[in-house]
């Protein structure tokens, strides 16, 4: 099926569609969910390639489970991110394991030159959030990507994190005060010193 | 930090634009070539295991289990009736053209005709 006719078609539709041997249905759910489930995985891991590796295997278990997908009983985009966050914890324990932390070799999620003084401050601000969050617990660093930079509601990070509410307030309560005290020490860098 | 200039961060950060992931989206869409599922592919044929036991072969000769249970019914009625030797057709016919009262007619001898006969 042409990928213009699927723009408006749901995502557990399009799962039916790739069950049913139509690979247009796989597309569109790739073009939807690959950058996003990347860039989340990407910044919890704080490593591209590693973001890469969560991202594709998310989607492969994807593939795999559409002939058996239940509708109505999950959001493919739950589902998604929440075997993503699965992917991501276990690589966060091996590496805690192996006690390897990339805490000081952040990732540079802007791959832009920058061209202008705004573009520069964006670039400073996206490393400095992308430092913070490496220093975050792995729970409260999910949460708040998920929460502020995915746009998740607090109920459908509870769904994706496998826990309650409260919990998911706590942590994103918590990790934005964190990130508020490691930021505060770079206002000028980050262009919000106060004039006067 | 204000509470403002953190949401400012965020904003910004959930306003870049998807890094480039073509390269990746190439994978994943081999992957999903690789399983796509086949629904109209014809169901695995199962072999099917018959039956080669002697009742199972003359069962199946006869026609099923009912067919034979009735054989042997009838079998057994029939060395019955050559056995004990029932009243001759010419009495039967008597009694019904009433030559002889029907309250005569014995079409089955007794128990003591069978064993008197040895």
């Amino acid at each position: 099926m042409a990928l213009d006719a699927l723009t408006d078609v749901s995502d557990e539709a399009l799962l039916v569609l790739y069950a049913n041997g139509d690979a247009g249905g796989a597309r569109m759910l790739t073009l939807r969910y690959v950058p996003r489930v990347l860039g989340y995985a990407t910044r919890v891991l704080g490593d591209r390639a590693e973001g890469e590796d969560v991202a594709q295997e998310a989607m492969l278990r994807l593939w795999r489970v559409a002939p058996n997908w239940r509708q109505g009983e999950a959001k493919v985009m739950t589902w998604l991110y929440r075997v993503a966050t699965n992917l991501c914890t276990d690589r966060l324990r091996q590496r805690q394991r192996r006690k390897l932390t990339a805490l000081d070799d952040a990732p540079d999620m802007a791959d832009t030159e920058p061209t202008a003084e705004a573009t520069l401050i964006e670039a400073d601000r996206m490393k400095a959030l992308n430092t913070a969050l490496s220093a975050l617990p792995d729970r409260q660093r999910e949460a708040v990507v998920l929460r502020h930079i995915e746009g998740f509601t607090n109920s459908e990070i509870a769904a994706v994190m496998d826990i309650g509410i409260e919990a998911v307030e706590s942590l994103t309560a918590r990790g934005k005060r964190s990130l508020a005290a490691m930021l505060s020490g770079r206002r000028g860098d980050l262009g919000y010193e106060e004039v006067g | 930090m204000r509470e403002q200039n953190l949401e400012d961060i965020f904003a910004t950060a959930r306003a870049q634009p998807p890094s480039d992931s073509e390269p990746l989206m190439a994978r994943v869409l081999a992957d999903a070539v690789r399983h796509l599922p086949q629904p109209d592919a014809p169901p695995r044929q199962q072999a099917i295991r018959r039956k080669t036991g002697f009742w199972a072969v003359i069962t199946a000769t006869v026609g099923g289990q009912g067919v034979l249970a009735g054989l042997g019914t009838a079998a057994l009625v029939g060395l019955m009736f050559g056995y004990a030797q029932p009243a001759s057709y010419s009495m039967l016919t008597a009694s019904i053209l009433a030559e002889i009262p029907l309250d005569e007619v014995e079409l089955l001898p007794g128990i003591e005709a069978i064993l008197i006969e040895g």
